[in-house]
């Protein structure tokens, strides 16, 4: 098979993936979109060896490269005060729904400010399956979890933000009961 | 809208654009194309590292000893 041809497929099967990942790992699309760049130009320089082996094992390769390039990006931007999608500013991509009504707008960014809340596990692993496209086996797979622990951290993930909507939703404090 | 349909509005959002991402790929295979990279050659004989570390494993156990061991051993 020609390179052009293994690599794309290696590409387009991962890449998705891959990129969800640095999306909870930076909180920043754009810079995942350049990690994400560095873990392919990797894959492309060891195509010979990563391109034959089984997506699973292709998956779990790629992962750890981007577990190391997380690492070194986040050392590099300890200084830095904060990332600035994390401050409440828009992300690049226009959400496909919600920009029609306000209301709807809202409800989405109380969400995308439970997601940027939550532990960064929980973070990782839900952006891994719900933007990433994984199933909790293979988000697993990649992360080097049992499928239980990413079940685990998907549903406390959830819960936190079914939470956070609720609050959003019902803003009143919850009533304390009178003193006897 | 369920907290699904919001959280695939999130996924939505903070996905990669397909045309950014074919655009990545075709930088990528602007780069050379890859081939097997050949093990470089080895200028020790085989056998050379077991043989240093065993002394050098040695020299670090028999510095802790005292000095009248040594010879005792």
């Amino acid at each position: 098979m020609q390179p052009e041809v293994e690599f794309s497929r290696l590409y387009e099967t991962h890449r998705r993936a891959v990129h969800s990942y640095f999306v909870a790992r930076s909180g920043d699309p754009w810079t995942a979109a350049d990690l994400m760049q560095e873990v392919f130009i990797r894959a492309w320089r060891r195509l010979p060896e990563v391109g034959t082996l089984p997506t699973d094992q292709q998956r779990a390769w790629l992962f750890t490269v981007a577990r190391n390039l997380s690492i070194d990006n986040h050392r590099r931007c300890a200084s830095r005060p904060t990332v600035p999608w994390l401050e409440g500013q828009e992300p690049p991509g226009t959400p496909a729904i919600g920009a029609d009504t306000a209301v709807a707008a809202e409800r989405l960014e109380a969400v995308a400010a439970g997601i940027r809340s939550l532990p960064e596990a929980q973070r990782v692993a839900l952006s891994l399956t719900v933007a990433g496209g994984l199933t909790s086996e293979q988000a697993a797979g990649a992360l080097g979890v049992p499928a239980g622990t990413v079940r685990y951290r998907l549903s406390t993930a959830r819960h936190a933000l079914a939470e956070a909507l609720n609050h959003y939703d019902d803003p009143r404090p919850p009533e304390k009961e009178s003193e006897p | 809208m369920s907290l699904d349909d919001l959280l695939r509005a999130w996924a939505a959002g903070v996905t990669l654009p397909d045309d950014t991402a074919a655009q990545i790929r075709e930088r990528i295979l602007d780069l050379p194309v890859p081939r097997w990279e050949a093990a470089p050659p080895s200028g020790l004989p085989a056998g050379w590292w077991v043989q240093h570390n065993r002394q050098l494993a040695d020299l670090i156990v028999r510095s802790t000893q005292p000095a009248g061991l040594h010879w005792a051993a």
